[in-house]
């Protein structure tokens, strides 16, 4: 056998290699994404839009004062079983039990450009001090953290991606008090689009967890999207 | 049952009373310590100075920030205050009915202000209360003597620490979160892409070479 007839089997080989990896690729590229799972649930507060059912975004807070649109308004009282009424209060921390989770909680102010100053740690999650203490009756609590970081690696709010609707999520606040509430809704936002309800709604009573999602664009180490999980006291 | 086993009951039942009491008095017997009524008097007047304070806030305040923090003190201060005024009465420690002349006066000052002067003022006075109150609180659980005063500092301290993490965070407003730099929990379809474009460039590296093989062997 000649060396140039030994390379025809090599040949056939190669081409067949070429167009395989060469479909799969294309083929990748070229379908369609699978659909957004991130989206469950109806987000708590929310109002329908007339004539027709919103999408994803929920109802644009009233002013300051005004009635909530929804009817909701405050919720009564609650109290333990032992008769001592249960008080809003600052979170400490964050527990999810479906996900193993136990966080520990901090304040986050403004960085100083308008976001949300999270904790370093990704394993730390922030409330932000301009929103509802837990357990208040009326009103978004509304707690955010990193999804990860590059040197932490994946960060407790990373659980939220899977975490499904009535999944009990628990607050513990600064007086060792615990309030539950219950996954109701799950919904990803372009960052540049997230809806101004999802910080400072004033429906409720809610907690909001933010975190980020979506694509990650590893030149400006950013995700494209906010993911945001709603709940519902339990 | 016989006149002497009642007879008997009885003496039981007043002998356990009497060392109930006894004991119930021996805790109330224990005088506080100069400590324990230094700080249970300053603990008092901390909060009724936050929630004076608080109030002014929501009389005052235009701030949303400011206002909540406003709303939670008066909340707190007035549960820690309400444990507190029960081990003072116990301990038979009489209370002031207002805060401290100065703590009067600081109040007076910033209430006098008002739009995002007012805000800033009383964010800075709630920053040194809350830093006296938790150095107050620490002296106590130092030098204090009396278990359940100390108890009052401890079930405070995490409070208080809130209340001044609170009060550093407390500044503009927020309409945005960037929560995310490593990209360990990003969705498929970047990663598909990667994928997509790296088989793509393989497929035609391998094509190629078929091409190279087959010229070869032409030539040959």
């Amino acid at each position: 056998m000649t060396p140039a007839g030994s390379r025809a089997p090599l040949a056939v080989l190669l081409v067949a290699l070429a167009v395989a990896s060469g479909t799969a690729g294309a083929l990748l590229l070229t379908a369609a994404p699978a659909a957004p799972s991130t989206d469950i649930g109806r987000i708590p507060g929310a109002t329908p839009a007339p004539g027709g059912v919103r999408r994803g975004g929920p109802a644009p807070s009233p002013p300051v004062g005004e009635p909530s649109p929804t009817g909701t308004g405050r919720r009564p009282p609650v109290h333990r079983p032992g008769g001592r009424r249960i008080e809003p209060a600052a979170p400490r921390a964050l527990l999810i039990g479906a996900a193993g989770l136990r966080a520990p909680v901090v304040p986050s102010g403004d960085r100083g450009d308008g976001q949300l100053a999270l904790p370093e740690d990704p394993g730390t999650v922030g409330w932000w001090v301009g929103s509802a203490p837990a357990g208040d009756r009326r009103g978004s609590t509304v707690l955010a953290g990193h999804v990860d970081s590059a040197r932490a690696g994946l960060g407790a709010l990373a659980v939220l991606r899977t975490l499904p609707v009535g999944a009990r999520i628990v607050l513990v606040d600064t007086f060792g008090t615990r309030h539950p509430y219950r996954m109701a809704a799950r919904r990803s936002y372009p960052k540049t689009a997230l809806p101004p309800d999802v910080l400072h709604g004033r429906d409720g009573p809610r907690l909001v967890l933010v975190t980020c999602g979506g694509p990650f664009d590893p030149a400006r180490h950013s995700y494209r999207d906010n993911l945001v999980v709603y709940a519902v006291p339990a | 049952m016989t006149l002497a086993r009642r007879l008997s009951l009885l003496a039981g039942a007043a002998t356990l009373a009497c060392a109930t009491v006894g004991l119930f008095s021996g805790i109330a017997a224990a005088a506080p310590s100069g400590q324990d009524r230094t700080f249970l008097v300053a603990a008092h007047q901390s909060n009724l100075t936050e929630i004076a304070a608080g109030k002014a806030a929501l009389q005052k305040s235009s701030n949303g920030v400011v206002r909540r923090h406003g709303q939670l003190f008066i909340r707190d201060h007035t549960r820690l205050d309400a444990d507190l005024r029960k081990v003072a009465d116990d301990l038979d420690v009489d209370l002031p009915s207002q805060p401290s002349a100065a703590q009067r006066a600081t109040l007076a000052s910033v209430s006098a202000k008002s739009g995002s002067a007012f805000d800033a003022a009383w964010l800075s006075s709630q920053l040194a209360g809350h830093r006296q109150a938790k150095a107050a609180g620490q002296r106590e659980l130092a030098q204090g003597s009396d278990a359940r005063v100390k108890q009052l500092a401890t079930a405070a301290a995490p409070v208080i620490q809130m209340h001044l993490d609170m009060l550093e965070q407390a500044t503009g407003s927020v309409g945005g979160v960037a929560a995310g730099s490593g990209g360990q929990a990003a969705t498929r379809p970047a990663a598909r892409t990667a994928l997509g474009t790296t088989l793509l460039a393989l497929g035609g590296l391998l094509a190629a070479g078929a091409v190279v093989l087959t010229r070869r062997r032409r030539t040959a």
